[in-house]
């Protein structure tokens, strides 16, 4: 027991003179971890469809008080300013502008324009496209379209009132008839906005997108902290894994210690993002899992150069498959159902959880993969020993 | 001079025989043109999920009319609530609308606000979309404010309730496709173009060459691990002064070349290269300047171990910070000076 003791203590003090290296390594990961959070923010955000906006010249022929008003009402409509930065200009300027692809568009609006809605003749607005302008144009025609037809069933209710009640001969109940729809149907469409309800349908789950990245970059930490210390969880050299043995310090016990020393780093780091010990408490599992992973592959390769690599692409390629750099969601069905197994993504939730609050099953599986990787070392130990475990 | 051709020669002729070597070079012009097909987006859409548990009403109608429409905006039905949270949340469809059922009653009874659950996605058009949902919508519930007005004002009660529906259903049908009521007249569609490579997002590239050039990077990174293997090995243990330099340069500037050669026959079979001499210099300037980069890494660096451990960071660092996948300035401009700090970016630059 004496030994062991001695034994731990020694790893602790190798381990420790790395440091500098350590935390050079985990600063740089941290780092790293931070520009992969700032970027999907960006690229995943709900964001505006300023991208979808065209120049259109807008040409207002008709100079009446009731255009004027129209004009305002159009220019500050969401659905107009989300879809293109209107240009006031005459009719010449905006020919031109069209002709030489300064503006995608040009909306003429006729002389006498509010005049022909309020007595039915109903002037059309022309929309000339410029040559080659980009298929956003053809977004803002499909809205216009929208528009025209919300207009279009307003007026084909009143005008259809109108003849039914001329056919029946109940004209003297048209005013009354006319005036109520038109106060109906200029309601709806004033108050349209209050219609819907918006929520964010994120594809991070319940998660905001910043949390789950900081979960993630926590995760991605945690699984590429061991790149650090090569040296530290190499496999060490056949004389002196004899000279361990004769101490009776088994395989077994030089294991746990690797694991032991390791977690303590990544458990110290931990209070840096969280501040209960609860909620460290609850990602132990999730930091034993990582380093066992990171031990079972270091053991498994020749020299920590090649070990480091190991480490990386296996956890590259595990906190791909996870949603560390991409949510799961955008990834196909197949990659989801199996990702539900792999060792990052039971990492991941242990951390949201300890973020959010809680103990998920993944508690257990997180131990039996943890489990998993320590018999696996052990097995290439015995093969590798030819013999008994010692 | 000859002597250092001849260790470059021999430097090549060691990594040739390495059979995983020469997999991946054969490899790479195979990976280019599936990377350049599947980084070629063609008909972009813009979808927008929609559901309603009604089948007959104005919600079913409004959805029907909808998802008919072929437009630059599509709209596509869904089983079921969860199923537009899920093409949202993907990504899919670039926000969904969930009508309830009876909408005409909430209408009716003034319980219209906040009926439609707009789930936004990512990459929100809704505003543009919510015009098109309400103008749907509008439609069909105009009639039925017509119709209930008629019903209400029992003026009409001596004829038969049905008839009058019919024949002012008749009527407004009319008028909508009359060409009576309001209009745009739409001059010079057809000139517009058809290519909806616009829609993807302003940072998204997607660079073929950009990942070829980070093979490349990693090449030289190879060859400064290969080199520390050779220092422990005492092959240079004769060679001193500018001598030493040169060999060790050599080390790492076979399996750049070898690589950089790979890449620039993976981008003429994937068909992204342009002027052919514009190809050659950026590559030839490009393969220097990483051999450069790796051999001051392996001064600086004493440790095999050290610069090990700094490749996976420098790896991932060039993959998001050089214009490979997005354009990491769109987001900020200052990310622009630390990109300089990335070799695949001065290589990119001579294609910008």
């Amino acid at each position: 027991m004496k030994q062991i003791l001695t034994y731990i203590r020694l790893e602790y003090k190798r381990f420790f003179k790395l440091i500098p290296h350590i935390l050079t390594g985990t600063i740089a990961l941290s780092l790293l971890a931070g520009l992969i959070a700032f970027c999907a923010e960006n690229i995943l955000s709900p964001g505006s469809s300023d991208d979808y906006k065209v120049k259109v010249a807008l040409v207002i022929e008709d100079d009446s008080p009731l255009m004027e008003m129209l004009a305002d009402m159009l220019k500050k409509s969401d659905c107009i300013s989300a879809s293109c930065e209107l240009i006031d200009t005459d009719y010449e300027t905006a020919q031109r502008m069209v002709a030489n692809n300064e503006a995608a568009a040009a909306l003429v609006i006729p002389k006498y324009f509010a005049e022909s809605i309020q007595n039915g003749t109903n002037l059309p607005i022309n929309v000339d496209f410029a040559d080659n302008s980009t298929i956003i144009a053809l977004i803002l025609r499909q809205l216009s379209v929208a528009g025209a037809g919300t207009l279009s069933a307003a007026q084909a209710g009143i005008y259809a009132q109108y003849d039914i009640y001329k056919s029946y001969g109940l004209m003297s109940y048209d005013i009354e008839a006319n005036r109520y729809l038109n106060d109906v149907y200029l309601k709806y469409v004033l108050e349209r906005g209050k219609m819907f309800h918006k929520t964010p349908a994120y594809p991070t789950g319940n998660m905001s997108i910043p949390e789950y990245y900081k979960c993630a970059g926590i995760s991605l930490v945690l699984l590429l902290v061991s790149i650090s210390c090569p040296t530290f969880l190499c496999g060490s050299d056949k004389v002196f894994e004899n000279y361990c043995t004769s101490k009776g310090i088994s395989y077994t016990v030089r294991f746990f210690t690797k694991l032991l020393v390791l977690s303590t780093f990544c458990i110290m780091l931990l209070f840096i993002p969280f501040h209960s010990i609860i909620q460290v408490a609850v990602l132990i599992p999730a930091v034993i899992c990582s380093n066992c992973i990171a031990v079972f592959i270091y053991r498994l390769c020749a020299s920590p150069s090649v070990g480091i690599f190991a480490v990386f692409i296996f956890n590259f390629i595990s906190a791909f498959l996870s949603g560390y750099f991409i949510p799961v969601s955008f990834l196909p069905k197949v990659v989801q159902k199996l990702s539900s197994f792999i060792p990052a993504q039971l990492i991941l939730k242990q951390v949201k959880y300890a973020m959010n609050g809680g103990i998920a099953a993944t508690l257990v599986l997180l131990i039996i993969s943890a489990a998993a990787f320590f018999l696996a070392s052990l097995t290439d130990y015995m093969k590798r020993k030819g013999g008994h475990i010692s | 001079m000859k002597q250092t051709f001849l260790y470059f020669f021999l430097f090549c002729k060691r990594l040739l025989k390495k059979p995983v070597f020469v997999i991946l070079l054969l490899l790479l012009p195979i990976m280019s043109i599936f990377l350049k097909k599947a980084f070629t987006i063609q008909n972009v859409h813009i979808r927008t999920a929609l559901y309603t548990p009604d089948k007959v009403g104005i919600s079913a109608n409004a959805v029907e009319m909808l998802i008919n429409q072929n437009d630059i905006i599509e709209f596509v039905e869904c089983e079921s609530p969860d199923e537009v949270r899920t093409m949202v949340a993907s990504g899919e469809c670039v926000c969904g609308y969930i009508l309830p059922e009876s909408l005409e009653e909430k209408f009716d009874l003034n319980l219209f606000r906040n009926s439609i659950d707009v789930l936004t996605g990512s990459y929100s058009v809704s505003p543009l979309t919510d015009e098109m949902v309400f103008s749907a919508v509008y439609k069909y519930y105009a009639l039925h404010i017509l119709d209930k007005y008629i019903d209400d004002t029992g003026l009409f009660k001596k004829y038969s309730s049905k008839e009058i529906k019919n024949e002012l259903s008749d009527l407004y049908n009319k008028y909508m496709i009359d060409g009576s009521t309001f209009s745009f007249n739409y001059h010079n569609e057809n000139a517009i173009s058809k290519d909806s490579s616009v829609l993807l997002p302003g940072f998204l590239i997607l660079s073929v060459r950009g990942l070829l050039s980070v093979i490349i990077f990693i090449s030289g990174f190879a060859g400064a691990v290969q080199l520390y293997r050779d220092r422990n090995n005492c092959i240079f243990r004769t060679l001193s002064g500018i001598r030493l330099r040169l060999a060790e340069f050599m080390v790492i500037l076979s399996p750049v070349t070898i690589m950089g050669v790979s890449c620039l026959i993976s981008l003429a079979v994937s068909g992204s290269t342009g002027n052919i001499f514009r190809e050659i210099y950026s590559i030839v300037f490009y393969i220097f300047c990483v051999t450069m980069f790796c051999y001051i890494l392996c001064i600086i660096f004493k440790n095999e171990v050290s610069l090990c451990a700094l490749i996976p960071v420098f790896i991932m660092a060039s993959l998001i910070i050089c214009p490979i996948f997005i354009d990491i300035t769109e987001f900020n401009g200052k990310f622009g000076i630390l990109q300089q700090i990335f070799p695949p970016t001065w290589y990119l630059n001579f294609f910008n």
